[in-house]
């Protein structure tokens, strides 16, 4: 029997946000340019598979006011942390625990 | 919900991204931790009872004006970490600040009445203030990291042994015995991996 894995989270950019997310505090959240930055994504790449992790209920955007220009807040909410968390146990089973 | 079928995963490729994602949440969450408040607190714990032993008296506004110094870049600091990273207020922790500080104001008030002539000794001034400062590093650990809540109670018993066994040095045993280790716990703060 072969181990499944979340095809939410089992793309290279989206467990790339995804972990960068969940090793934040759960009451945490961060900066969408901050966050873009520190991945090095581009303004459409983030926010589209941000599209994706936030209609799977695993990402949580705040919208904030901040001076002049908007700014948005991300966090994993607690579907993404538990869904982010069997998906780890899924990745450390199939690699015998080195992950 | 359907899965992949993970026998026709690059397991390799898979270890190198967990490896790289994790290494920047890591980066992230190590970037916003308190240790920017605990190095710049731990510098001037550092500085004001120096400014005690080494200015004339009447320079004591010294400590004071660190002291505010202290608060302004604190929020200044918020506001730009806030910026990038913030956190949800815990509304309890908030409330049980509040009653320490008020509990702290209240407590000089009566302190001060102790004092001849309404003036307080430095050292106790000092330590009082010291005291309390060490009560919300013990609240904040309770509440979010074990280690500061020890930080405190040792900090606190330091403070004790200071005012009471080591009086005649006490200005150079704050220095050392509490600052310098707030600096050093601010550097750890930023560079733990757990």
């Amino acid at each position: 029997m072969s181990d499944t894995l979340d095809p939410i989270i089992h793309q290279p950019v989206r467990l790339r946000i995804v972990a960068a997310l969940g090793a934040l505090e759960p009451n945490a959240s961060v900066d969408f340019n901050f966050l873009k930055d520190k991945l090095k994504l581009t303004d459409g790449n983030l926010g589209a598979h941000l599209a994706t992790l936030e209609e799977a209920g695993y990402v949580r955007a705040e919208r904030a006011s901040s001076g002049v220009r908007p700014k948005t807040f991300l966090a994993l909410s607690d579907k993404g942390r538990s869904a982010f968390s069997s998906y780890r146990t899924a990745i450390e089973r199939l690699l015998g625990g080195s992950a | 919900m359907s899965g992949i079928d993970a026998s026709r995963v690059g397991l390799e490729d898979v270890r190198q991204a967990m490896r790289e994602a994790d290494g920047t949440g890591r980066e992230i969450a190590r970037g916003f931790r308190g240790h920017r408040f605990m190095i710049l607190w731990g510098v001037l714990w550092v500085l004001m009872p120096l400014s005690f032993e080494f200015l004339p008296q009447s320079q004591w506004w010294a400590c004071p004006a660190l002291a505010m110094f202290g608060g302004v870049a604190s929020m200044a600091i918020g506001i730009w970490q806030n910026r990038f990273v913030r956190s949800r207020p815990d509304r309890y922790f908030q409330a049980a600040m509040i009653g320490i500080l008020a509990y702290a104001a209240l407590g000089f008030i009566v302190l001060l009445q102790t004092a001849p002539g309404g003036r307080l000794d430095a050292k106790i001034a000092y330590a009082y203030g010291c005291l309390s400062a060490m009560a919300i590093y013990v609240l904040a650990g309770a509440w979010f990291r074990y280690f500061l809540y020890w930080f405190g109670l040792l900090t606190m018993a330091v403070t004790a042994v200071g005012l009471f066994a080591f009086r005649d040095i006490f200005w150079y045993w704050m220095a050392l015995g509490t600052g310098i280790p707030l600096i050093l716990a601010g550097v750890y703060e930023r560079y733990r991996t757990t």
